[in-house]
């Protein structure tokens, strides 16, 4: 295995606004494509940000909607952001909801978190393209 | 009323009607039927859709024939086929707005890029990388991002239409057991759209969530390509979420063992 090297972090924010969020899903696809990723992989990036932006936009007061994507050799780690009002979210069985089983079947290491002020998703994409699937 | 004396075919095709709902007997009416459905998505090449995706169209437009179709009327089936599945191709092209949004370059590069997949699927026996078709198609890695976009660009189809316009393939009527049903049965306690989906949206939902099959393996275990996976998956995921609403809804906790 080559060692793992950072490959920067790409950062956009738009307005919380369900018309926005094919961007997102571009900028992620985009990023992608820089690895040697699989176009699988590719799509369900796209899945992936599709679900946790839309669930982020469900909750209510955010204005803004944000990614941040760290690259490296091994993949990307993903973050999905807004200024929501969350105080109850994420509940005690995120776990046992729709969207977390979808994102932990398109991701790795996915995460509901609340911090100040800020409602966060963040899930893994690994690049595994190059394992030959037999 | 005069009787007139039926071909031997329609004699079989009236028989099998009676039969309806049975499914053999919808699935042997779509046998039969197939060809006409391909015959008139033939006539829609050329306007930026894949022949499979066409077919697949006619092929809905059959079904919904096949159900809808009235015994009693002095009509032949195949006449009143042939109008359901035009209206159906022509609903798909008006709704779609695919030819009007979509640039005609875009529309080849994905038509393109559709037909590469699975021989490059089979020569490197994974997914292709975005860099690898861009290489055999001859473009660059932007242009199949785009393309692959606007292969996305599709209306979102809203809860009703998802499940009623786009509808079984008729090799899933020739499946003999569908578990995704008894599975999915998890999601559709809090998504009843689920349950009425129809089957080849449930059986891709079921292979990809369930049994984790990636969207390639997906597209050749239902024959369709890859795109086409991509595109119900994005389309059933969004119908489910409009279905479900805000907020989020602990899912019952069923039997664990279905899903292996």
């Amino acid at each position: 295995m080559p060692a793992l090297r950072d490959l920067g972090v790409v950062s956009l924010a738009i307005p919380a606004d369900p018309n926005h969020v094919h961007i997102l899903r571009g900028v992620a696809a985009s990023v992608a494509a820089r690895l040697p990723m699989s176009l699988d992989d590719v799509d369900d990036l796209r899945l992936a940000v599709d679900e946790a932006a839309a669930r982020l936009l469900q909750l209510p007061g955010g204005r803004r909607l944000s990614i941040e994507i760290a690259a490296s050799t091994d993949g990307l780690e993903v973050t999905i952001e807004t200024d929501a009002q969350a105080e109850r979210w994420p509940g005690p069985d995120v776990k046992a909801t729709l969207p977390w089983k979808i994102l932990a079947a398109l991701g790795d290491h996915v995460a509901f978190e609340r911090r100040e002020g800020t409602a966060m998703i963040r899930f893994r994409k690994r690049v595994t393209s190059f394992e030959v699937r037999v | 009323m005069n009787v007139r004396r039926l071909p031997l075919d329609e004699v079989e095709e009236r028989e099998l009607f009676g039969r309806l709902p049975d499914d053999e007997a919808r699935a042997e009416l779509v046998r039969r039927f197939l060809p006409l459905a391909e015959y008139l998505a033939r006539r829609f090449n050329g306007r930026g859709e894949s022949a499979d995706d066409l077919v697949q169209v006619a092929s809905l437009g059959l079904l919904n024939a096949i159900d809808r179709f009235d015994t009693g009327r002095d009509v032949q089936f195949s006449t009143y086929a042939a109008v359901t599945i035009l209206g159906e191709l022509k609903r798909h092209f008006r709704d779609k707005g695919w030819s009007v949004r979509v640039p005609r370059r875009l529309q080849e590069l994905g038509l393109r890029i559709n037909s590469t997949l699975p021989t490059l699927y089979q020569e490197l026996r994974r997914s292709p990388t975005i860099d690898e078709i861009a290489e055999r198609v001859g473009v660059s890695g932007e242009d199949v991002l785009e393309a692959m976009d606007a292969s996305q660009a599709y209306s979102t189809t809203s809860l009703d239409t998802a499940a009623s316009e786009d509808g079984a393939a008729p090799v899933d009527l020739l499946g003999e057991d569908d578990p995704s049903i008894a599975v999915l049965e998890e999601w559709a306690a809090v998504a009843p759209v689920v349950r009425r989906l129809p089957q080849r949206e449930r059986t891709v939902l079921y292979l990809r969530f369930f049994r984790g099959l990636t969207q390639s393996e997906i597209a050749e275990e239902i024959g369709v390509s890859q795109m086409h996976v991509s595109r119900i998956l994005a389309q059933t995921l969004r119908a489910i979420r409009d279905a479900v609403g805000p907020g989020d809804v602990v899912l019952p906790d069923l039997e664990d063992d279905l899903t292996d």
